[in-house]
This record gives structure tokens, C-alpha cells and sequence, in this order.
């Protein structure tokens, strides 16, 4: 489990020369373990994009390190790199579906280029329409699906050549709040099921709650910090580590006083009865602070920031209530008092 | 009236079958052969792209010159100005043979022209992907930029078969043969306007059947359009 997949050491990604170069990565570090769920988060620009796009040298690093399975991927020649990449598929935020082919077709297309059998990549491709949840659909072509079912070809797709690693480059991005769940799940079945490390790029921290083991933040072009995800979300480190795990709006520097504690959603329990029920069953007010909360099919999901009485009974027992809920996840902000 | 049509027809009947008949030939083996150089050099130009599959900048601004050039002449002088090259090439300056050489020469550049505009259109993220499973540059051009592209290839080849169709009118102007020769011996020279008439109808009724077919054609195999 924690034998390392991918290795990157003192990567650096530079565009352009001179005056005008942009340094889009800087000293990256990452280790990534075999079959875990590594997710990578940034503002747009961070640089998220290019450094996915360095683990398979869809970009080539100006310099550094990059060691998929074993192999050092910036020394390897033409032909071996395209070798290796069968064993790291990719998808997109834009699903990059061959609009001329069927479904089927699409997911024959990776195995057509190493140049496996009609029939038995037929075969193949019917074996993952089922996984993904789209036999029905073989015949259809790109144009004539929804954007959950191209992304679930699109996955099927990336995972004909039994790859050992998964890219998702803003995967849900394109996606509403009930197909990003659904995706979500897959990936998270697929991970479990067939082993394959899952490397997620995106800007959308509950994409990062919902399914990763572990994750990196990035912030121009530099890991700001890196760790186990419910650390992270417990306590970050950094400014945009705070700015990402924290509801849209809230002033970290400006908090009360008193204790304040951050709660997430996982699909459970509607959120407003339990700020209503906490101040009845429990005689507790609590302050809102922040709330970036979504209802998605019935469900809550998303962060809420609450500040807890001044008085440390009160607060112990809001905590302990709150805690005791079902599908709610409660960490503390740290360093507030 | 039909007395008038009958007689016409009696006397110039057989030159409009074979005019018509001389037109398709030059028209359909031009077309092959005029794609046949067209159609790979239109690919280079695009995988040679500093973006491209295959970046290469020399190749890429020779290739685009000479393109350019060929395509800077107006037909009918280079009809004249390679006709040397015409003689070594098919043994004669004149007639259909001599024709299909400056015809292909001329279409050529045009339809790499054309290719290179079709295969800008398709999604660079479905290059990309293909890439990041592994494929080869000879892969992708096969396998993705060509079939992706063509419904616009076929929208495409509509418009070099009327260009080429219309240069060979041209080319009858220096003995040719096909229906533009017909317009011109006959139709100016002899003063016989019923014979100039009949020949813009027919290259009018040529120039509809091939947009129509080929239209037909690129939206039926545009899996797009569903």
C-alpha cells in the first residue's frame, strides 16, 4: 500500500525564455503511493495542469525527476515513453471522446492502437461498458450522450489497457453537483476494486473530501503543503491551504474569539435542522460563520463554520452533539483562542 | 422547336457526349492525383506546426512557401509556364494528357490548403488524449486527425473538384478538349450560342450533382449531427 508509483523529485517547469519565462512549477516533490487516491488542489493557474501533465510527459520538465512504476520517465526514448504511457491513462475535464466513433469504438481505440484483435478488443470494451454502468449504450456516439456518460466512456476508456495509474485532469469539472457525485463514486469503486492509483486534479475541495487518501495544495506553481486529506482539513498550514478548506468568504484573521469549529457534510442529514435542533435539544446557540453548503438530490454536502459559546460547557456539549450526528465530520480550528 | 433541338443534336451530339466525357476524365484523374500529393503534403503542414504533432519549423515554412507559390499562379499561366515539364512528365502538351499535368500541379496546393484547414478543426484535446495513451505521430494522423476530420475533408474535396472543374474549362482555351473547348471553338469562334448555351448548363448541372452528393455524403458520415 505505501510502496511509492509515482516519484517526483525537484521538478521544474518553465515556459518561454528569458525576461518573459514563466516559472509554472517550482521544486515540486510529490510521492504518490501505489493505489491510493492522491489528490492535487489549486487556484486556476496554479499550475495543477501541467503538473499532471508531467507524469505522463505530455510536458517535459525543464528539469527534475519524474519516476512512474520504476521507470524514470524524462530519460526514456520515443517508443518506450509511448510504451509507458499505456500504463498511465488520462482523462479530461473535456472527455476528448473521438466524436466520429461509437462508445464502443472509443474504448477500442487504445487497445487498436497496440494492436490487439478486433474481436477480442470488441470484448474487452463491452467488459467495461458494464463496469462503468453503460452497456445499454454501445452504439451511441459522443454526441448523443450526456456529459456523465462521457466521462464514464471516457473512463472506460482509460482503463482498457489495465493501466496501474489514473490522471483525472478536472475530471467533474464540466460536470453538475449529482453527475460529480456519481463520478466520484466510480472512481472511488474502481480505485478499490481494481487497484489503480487515482491521481486527481482540481479546484473543487469537496471532489478532495469525498475520495482522497491524501492531497497536495498548489499555489503558483509551488506544493504550499502536503499531507493525509482529514489533516489537512483539520488544520492547514498555509493561507491557501486556510483560503481552500474554509467556506467561500470567511475571514480566517477575523474570527471571534470564542472556539469555532468547521463542519462538513457528507451526504447525510439536511443541514438547517441541525443548527435548529442543536438549540433545541441541546439549549445551545451557535454562530454561522461561514457556509459553502449544497443540497444535492435531497442530500447536504459542503462546510460550515461555527462559532461555539464563549461558555466552555455550552461549547463541549454543541461539539459532543454535533459530533454524535451521522454523515457530518466536525474538526476544530486550531489556534483561536 | 423540337425540330430546331433534333437538328442541333444531330449535328453537334456526339462532340457534347464526348466533350462532357473528355471533361470528367481530366476532372476525376486530376482529382486523384492532385490528392494523392495535396493530401500529405496538407498533413505535414499541420503536424509541422510549432503546436503540432511534429514540430519542425524549416520544414514547416518550406513546405507553407510552396505552397503559397503554387498557389500565387494564375492557372492559365502556369499552364504555359510548365508546359515543358507537362512533355516530360506525360509525352505531350496538349489534349487531356496534357492537361492533367498543370491541372494537378495547380489543385494541389489548394487541397493541401484545404486539408491543413480541416485538420486544424479537430479538438486538440482529442490529440492530446490519444497521445496520452500512447499513440504514434503516424497513429494519430490515421487514426484521429483523418477520420475525425472527415466530414469537413469530404465538404472539402467538393469545393477542389469545382475548382478543378472550372480550370478545366480553362484549359480548353489551349486545346484541351472537354466541354470548355466546345464553349470556345464553337460556342465564340463559329458564333454558335445555342452550342455555348448547352455547354454552361452542363458544367452548371456538373457543379450542382457534385455539391450535392458530397454535402449528402459529409452530413450522412457526421456522427456529430445526431
Amino acid at each position: 500500500m505505501s510502496e511509492s508509483i509515482i516519484q517526483i523529485q525537484h521538478l521544474n517547469k518553465t515556459f518561454g525564455e528569458g525576461p518573459t519565462a514563466v516559472h509554472a512549477l517550482e521544486d515540486i516533490n510529490l510521492d504518490i503511493h501505489a493505489g491510493e487516491i492522491f489528490g492535487i488542489i489549486g487556484l486556476s493557474g496554479a499550475g495543477k495542469s501541467t503538473l499532471v501533465r508531467c507524469m505522463n510527459l505530455l510536458e517535459r520538465p525543464t528539469s527534475g525527476s519524474v519516476i512512474v512504476d520504476g521507470q524514470e520517465m524524462t530519460k526514456l526514448k520515443d517508443k518506450d515513453l509511448r510504451k509507458a504511457r499505456q500504463s498511465i491513462s488520462m482523462i479530461f475535464q473535456s472527455f476528448n471522446l473521438l466524436m466520429q466513433r461509437s462508445a464502443l469504438d472509443n474504448i477500442c481505440f487504445p487497445l487498436e492502437l497496440i494492436g490487439v484483435r478486433r474481436a477480442e478488443a470488441v470484448k474487452r470494451a463491452r467488459e467495461l461498458l458494464k463496469i462503468v454502468g453503460l452497456e445499454e449504450r454501445e452504439n451511441a456516439y459522443p454526441a448523443q450522450m450526456s456529459g456523465g456518460q462521457k466521462q464514464r466512456v471516457a473512463i472506460a476508456r482509460a482503463l482498457a489497457t489495465n493501466p496501474k495509474v489514473l490522471l483525472c485532469d478536472e475530471a467533474t469539472s464540466a460536470l453538475d453537483p449529482t453527475t460529480t457525485l456519481s463520478i466520484l463514486a466510480l472512481l472511488k469503486e474502481l480505485n478499490q476494486t481494481l487497484g489503480v492509483t487515482v491521481v486527481v486534479i482540481t479546484h473543487q475541495m469537496n471532489v478532495i473530501e469525498e475520495i482522497c487518501h491524501r492531497v497536495a495544495i498548489l499555489d503558483s506553481g509551488v506544493v504550499a503543503e502536503q499531507g493525509d486529506v482529514a489533516e489537512i482539513f483539520s488544520n492547514p498550514q498555509t493561507d491557501i491551504g486556510r483560503r481552500l478548506v474554509y467556506p467561500n468568504g470567511v475571514q480566517i484573521d477575523h474570527l471571534p474569539a470564542s472556539r469555532v469549529i468547521r463542519i462538513a457534510f457528507n451526504g447525510g442529514s439536511s443541514y438547517e435542522p441541525l443548527i435548529a435542533s442543536l438549540a433545541i435539544d441541546c439549549g445551545v446557540k451557535v454562530n454561522i460563520l461561514g457556509a459553502d453548503t449544497r443540497n444535492i438530490d435531497g442530500k447536504a454536502f459542503g462546510t460550515m463554520l461555527l462559532g461555539l459559546p464563549q461558555d466552555d460547557m455550552e461549547a463541549t456539549r454543541a461539539l459532543r452533539y454535533i459530533q454524535a450526528q451521522p454523515d457530518i465530520t466536525v474538526e476544530e480550528v486550531p489556534n483561536n483562542a | 422547336m423540337l425540330e430546331a433541338i433534333s437538328a442541333f443534336w444531330g449535328q453537334y451530339g456526339s462532340l457534347l457526349v464526348s466533350g462532357t466525357r473528355d471533361t470528367l476524365i481530366m476532372v476525376i484523374v486530376s482529382t486523384i492525383f492532385a490528392y494523392i500529393l495535396g493530401l500529405p503534403l496538407g498533413v505535414l503542414l499541420n503536424i509541422t506546426q510549432p503546436h503540432g504533432i511534429w514540430p519542425h519549423k524549416w520544414l514547416n515554412r518550406i513546405v507553407g512557401w510552396v505552397i503559397n507559390v503554387g498557389r500565387s499562379l494564375p492557372f492559365i499561366i502556369l499552364m504555359i509556364a510548365i508546359m515543358d515539364f507537362t512533355k516530360l512528365i506525360v509525352g505531350t502538351k496538349i489534349g487531356i494528357r496534357g492537361a492533367i499535368v498543370p491541372l494537378v500541379v495547380s489543385a494541389a496546393p489548394f487541397i493541401a490548403r484545404m486539408v491543413e484547414t480541416s485538420l486544424a478543426e479537430v479538438d486538440a484535446g482529442v490529440v492530446e488524449a490519444a497521445q496520452s495513451m500512447g499513440a504514434s505521430r503516424f497513429q494519430i494522423v490515421k487514426k484521429v486527425y483523418l477520420p475525425e476530420a472527415l466530414p469537413s475533408l469530404i465538404l472539402g474535396a467538393s469545393i477542389s473538384i469545382i475548382t478543378i472543374l472550372a480550370y478545366t474549362a480553362i484549359a480548353g482555351a489551349v486545346g484541351a478538349g472537354g466541354l470548355g473547348d466546345l464553349a470556345i471553338r464553337y460556342g465564340y469562334q463559329r458564333r454558335v450560342p445555342a452550342m455555348m448555351w448547352v455547354t454552361v448548363i452542363l458544367i452548371i448541372v456538373m457543379v450542382q450533382i457534385i455539391q450535392s452528393v458530397f454535402s449528402w455524403l459529409s452530413t450522412k458520415l457526421d456522427k456529430r449531427l445526431r
